[in-house]
């Protein structure tokens, strides 16, 4: 599948996932039935569009509540997501991830593709996954430690509904300057770095990271016709070697290293060997 | 064909917890929180 075919999934799910289109114009969050349902991207339940609850922020909610002691709900519809799609969920269904894949496009005069200690780096979210979505939240009753202090996601849905909700523009403070910063922060390193935020930060891609081993959307690699010429490692933005761990977790199925394999050795597939 | 069983293995138990959530009201619970504007993720809380 090529980049242009993968960016149309990504606006058909950034669209889905954000339905409720007059909430833009109103300034006020879809309250149906519905949103007792998690998505599977990262997707703040307070953006005036979602139709759906952001599975992170549900579950910082969900281990804050003292009288859950195992989120099951939550949980559940997680590894439901994670057993299905692994991290082709990052790859076409995350409205985040669409973003930074825009951001990304732009001409900057610095590209970065990696540098050193990059992928020791990576291991940050996993740290920001335990620390500030389990055990932070768990710790302290009532603060969703990751969507407070640093979810980009959420910054955004502040700044739209500060825009149409006058109420809200009265009362932003040191919080939101400090929110902002780093959604600013995130949105240019976005330009020059190939989607810095699921690389570094994101909690769910972590979550969803282990499961690329076992998903049923997998990519399969054909040992007969690859030349080993790593073309396809050449194009992955987030520079994995597919040939050599075709389930890394880092991968996130965008399936260009399929479109750019001269061998079509590469494919995104449910068929097992 | 390991694989396969951990797959479906995963899938079945994200049934049960769901199963099990849903029978606990904590799809509620999210319905609660989610209907709501969250200050702490907008930056105001």
């Amino acid at each position: 599948m090529d980049d242009k075919k993968r960016m149309k999934w990504q606006a058909i799910a950034t669209l889905v996932q954000n339905a409720n289109l007059k909430g833009f114009f109103t300034g006020k969050i879809y309250q149906g039935k519905v949103k007792n349902v998690c998505v599977p991207g990262l997707n703040c339940y307070s953006c005036p569009g979602a139709v759906g609850a952001c599975p992170i922020g549900s579950l910082q909610n969900a281990l804050s509540e003292y009288k859950f002691k195992i989120p099951y709900y939550v949980l559940g519809l997680m590894l439901f997501f994670g057993a299905l799609l692994g991290r082709i969920v990052c790859g076409f269904l995350c409205p985040f991830g669409f973003l930074q894949d825009l951001l990304h496009k732009i001409p900057f005069p610095i590209k970065v593709r990696t540098f050193r200690g990059d992928r020791t780096l990576r291991k940050l979210k996993y740290v920001v996954l335990l620390l500030m979505v389990v055990v932070l939240p768990v710790a302290y009753k009532f603060t969703p430690f990751f969507c407070k202090y640093i979810c980009p996601s959420g910054t955004l849905s502040g700044i739209i509904l500060s825009f149409t909700n006058t109420a809200l523009f009265a009362v932003l403070g040191k919080l939101f300057t400090w929110k902002t910063s780093i959604l600013i922060l995130i949105l240019v390193a976005g330009m020059m770095i190939y989607r810095p935020f699921c690389k570094y930060l994101c909690p769910l891609g972590a979550f969803y990271a282990p499961f690329n081993r076992i998903a049923i959307v997998r990519l399969s690699v054909d040992r007969e016709k690859c030349t080993k010429c790593h073309a396809c490692s050449q194009v992955c933005g987030m520079c994995v070697d597919p040939v050599e761990n075709p389930d890394d977790g880092e991968c996130i199925r965008c399936g260009l290293c399929a479109s750019g394999c001269p061998e079509k050795a590469l494919k995104l597939t449910v068929k097992r060997e | 064909m390991k694989k396969w069983y951990k797959t479906i293995g995963c899938i079945l138990l994200s049934a049960i917890w769901i199963a099990i959530g849903i029978r606990n009201g904590q799809n509620e619970q999210v319905f609660m929180k989610a209907i709501k504007i969250c200050l702490e993720c907008v930056g105001l809380g």
